[in-house]
């Protein structure tokens, strides 16, 4: 088994004092689904909650004092990073499919009918936020830790600010994005162009927290 | 024969503290007391050995293996006991067990199960609920159970009944019954080593006081005592460190030294009272 | 075989080790050829360095109470061993002396010591 997947079941395991904060969070937004009636404002919305709990495994490392099992334990500083980075984009896929099958239910509740293109556009507009605000929280949970670098977990209000504000501006009539450039108007060339963003943008961000984390001392 | 640790003029620059030249070796198959007041370097020596803290200058061969090339071979071979444990508080003993046990290769879930049933510690009992005296057995039979070649060990004692440490040192001279494993114990209750440890390494404000065996560290000792008015001023530069009171003086001198000494009586000195008389020598010469 | 551990005898504790098992093979309670302890085991037991046993039993291989077979273990050798036997010989030589010496304190003549020893002697048979 390689180091990452180890990394990531720590992870999971850390987390697992928080699972029933997450099931709260999933249910929370249902409402706001009701409220918004359109899959993209609710599911940047959502994703945004979701990205503000990317702290999580941070804090439980730093209250449980896991320094000292992470010098122990046999993988490199480099690995330990990968392995949060694949963590948090695991919860970030699964967000995105619950909150899609939440709000395919809570709009078919609502009697909102839905196109596919407005689906695939939710899907990608999720994944840039998430990994949007994650990949710029990661570097400075890595360097401040989560007590200190807790404002970096404030940074997806911005997502949850604008979703709220997109409420008046964004009709269910007129969801039909126009891009300046052609190809984004495609929802399929928008959702890869958004994995393509979040992958180049966890690139950087990982290599940003490597050279953070390596050069810490634990 | 491989050593289990090989420390070559170790170095570790502070602003307010530096390690420097620190050369110790340990035989592979013995057990080594890291001793030395409170702030003298044992944890940031343990701390560059796990590669957790970057070290300045020199160089740390565990078995053969340098400890920031060769990192994670080293991690394999190393079991740790620290004066508080590292696992999540929230998990249960047996997550510890699926959690810690997928990064060894060597894990042995069934010789896990057993140790903890030994140490009479229960499965689904949490972290945080167990004792001090049990967590740190969780954390010896951890370091069983991937089968560590070095047991590393950091004030391990601190906060530990009697019977508790009784029970570490125990498992201690168990762990290198087989002449293949060693353990290095850094530790400021020096009772404990008093007995079952083989060499000292004796460390005082960052530098390197002694290292050897620990049968001719205590015999390279004496105290001697005596009247206030016994003592000349030529002998009392030759004592390491002394305390005067009232009614006459008890100091520290090099066994070397003992003919200087003439008349006075000498006694046998302990683990801690070289440690003491030698930490309040330092103070005198500031 | 008995070894127990003084704390506050002041011998070292080697010493002590290497006492005990002298007089342990001396008394005949262990026998020529029978495995000792092996060293890390009766460190183990004695909750002392296993340095302190090494050093005993090093001492002992020198002086030669016991044999050390490579990879097997360490041996009683036998009592008829030439040492063993010359460290017998000076026992009594110094027990003897002592005696010598309280006759003399005590007066007592050369034939009556003869005498004393051949009833002890006699004694000591009929047991």
């Amino acid at each position: 088994m390689s180091n990452i997947i180890k990394l990531v079941q720590l992870d999971k395991a850390l987390l697992k004092p928080y699972y029933k904060y997450f099931l709260v969070m999933i249910f929370a937004t249902v409402p706001m689904m009701f409220g918004f009636k359109a899959i993209i404002p609710s599911i940047v919305f959502a994703m945004s909650m979701i990205a503000m709990t990317s702290n999580y495994t941070f804090s439980v490392a730093e209250k449980n004092d896991l320094n000292r099992l992470y010098g122990l334990l046999p993988v490199s500083k480099k690995d330990i990073v990968a392995g949060r980075y694949f963590f948090t984009a695991i919860i970030g896929f699964v967000a995105i499919a619950i909150m899609v099958v939440l709000n395919l239910i809570v709009l078919t509740i609502a009697k909102v009918t839905i196109t596919n293109e407005e689906v695939l556009l939710g899907i990608g507009s999720g994944i840039i936020v998430y990994f949007l605000f994650t990949a710029i929280q990661l570097p400075g949970l890595f360097k401040f830790g989560s007590l200190k670098g807790r404002l970096f977990s404030f940074v997806p209000f911005i997502g949850i600010f604008s979703a709220s504000a997109s409420l008046n501006s964004i009709r269910i009539s007129d969801t039909s994005p126009s891009f300046s450039l052609e190809i984004l108007n495609s929802p399929y060339a928008l959702l890869i162009f958004a994995v393509l963003t979040g992958v180049v943008l966890y690139g950087i961000s990982l290599g940003i927290s490597q050279k953070i984390y390596d050069k810490m001392e634990l | 024969m491989i050593n289990a640790i090989e420390i070559n003029n170790l170095c570790k620059k502070y602003d307010s503290f530096a390690l420097e030249n620190i050369s110790f070796s340990l035989p592979k198959g013995y057990i080594m007391g890291l001793i030395g007041p409170n702030g003298a370097g044992k944890t940031t020596t343990i701390k560059l050995m796990l590669n957790m803290l970057k070290k300045t200058a020199g160089d740390i061969k565990i078995l053969g293996l340098d400890s920031v090339a060769d990192q994670n071979k080293i991690k394999e071979i190393i079991g740790a006991v620290f004066d508080a444990n590292y696992f999540v508080q929230d998990w249960t003993v047996k997550e510890v067990d699926k959690t810690i046990g997928i990064f060894y290769s060597n894990w042995d879930s069934e010789k896990f199960k057993t140790m903890i049933q030994r140490f009479g510690l229960d499965l689904n009992k949490k972290v945080k609920e167990l004792s001090r005296g049990m967590q740190m057995k969780l954390m010896v039979a951890c370091a069983f159970s991937h089968d560590a070649k070095l047991l590393i060990l950091d004030e391990p004692t601190s906060g530990l009944d009697p019977v508790a440490r009784d029970e570490l040192t125990d498992l201690l001279s168990e762990f290198i019954e087989d002449g293949e494993k060693s353990v290095l114990f850094s530790t400021h209750i020096t009772s404990d080593l008093d007995k079952i440890a083989d060499y000292i390494t004796f460390i005082s404000n960052g530098n390197l006081f002694y290292t050897g065996t620990k049968d001719e560290f205590v015999d390279g000792f004496k105290i001697v005592k005596g009247g206030n008015k016994d003592i000349t001023a030529e002998q009392e530069k030759k004592i390491i460190g002394i305390r005067k009171y009232s009614t006459g003086f008890e100091g520290l001198i090099k066994s070397s030294d003992i003919r200087n000494f003439g008349k006075l009586e000498c006694e046998a000195a302990s683990i801690d009272e070289i440690i003491v008389f030698t930490s309040k020598g330092g103070k005198d010469n500031e | 075989m008995k070894i127990i551990i003084s704390n506050t005898s002041g011998i070292p504790i080697y010493e002590q080790i290497k006492d005990q098992v002298k007089s342990a093979i001396l008394s005949g309670e262990i026998e020529e050829n029978e495995l000792m302890p092996s060293l890390r085991q009766l460190a183990r037991d004695l909750k002392i360095s296993v340095l302190t046993t090494t050093r005993a039993y090093t001492e002992l291989e020198q002086e030669g109470f016991v044999t050390n077979v490579q990879g097997k273990g360490c041996y009683v050798m036998g009592r008829g061993s030439e040492l063993i036997r010359e460290q017998l010989l000076r026992d009594i030589e110094n027990n003897l002396t002592i005696a010598i010496r309280s006759a003399r304190r005590a007066e007592v003549s050369e034939e009556e010591l003869t005498n004393m020893l051949k009833i002890l002697m006699e004694d000591e048979e009929n047991d």
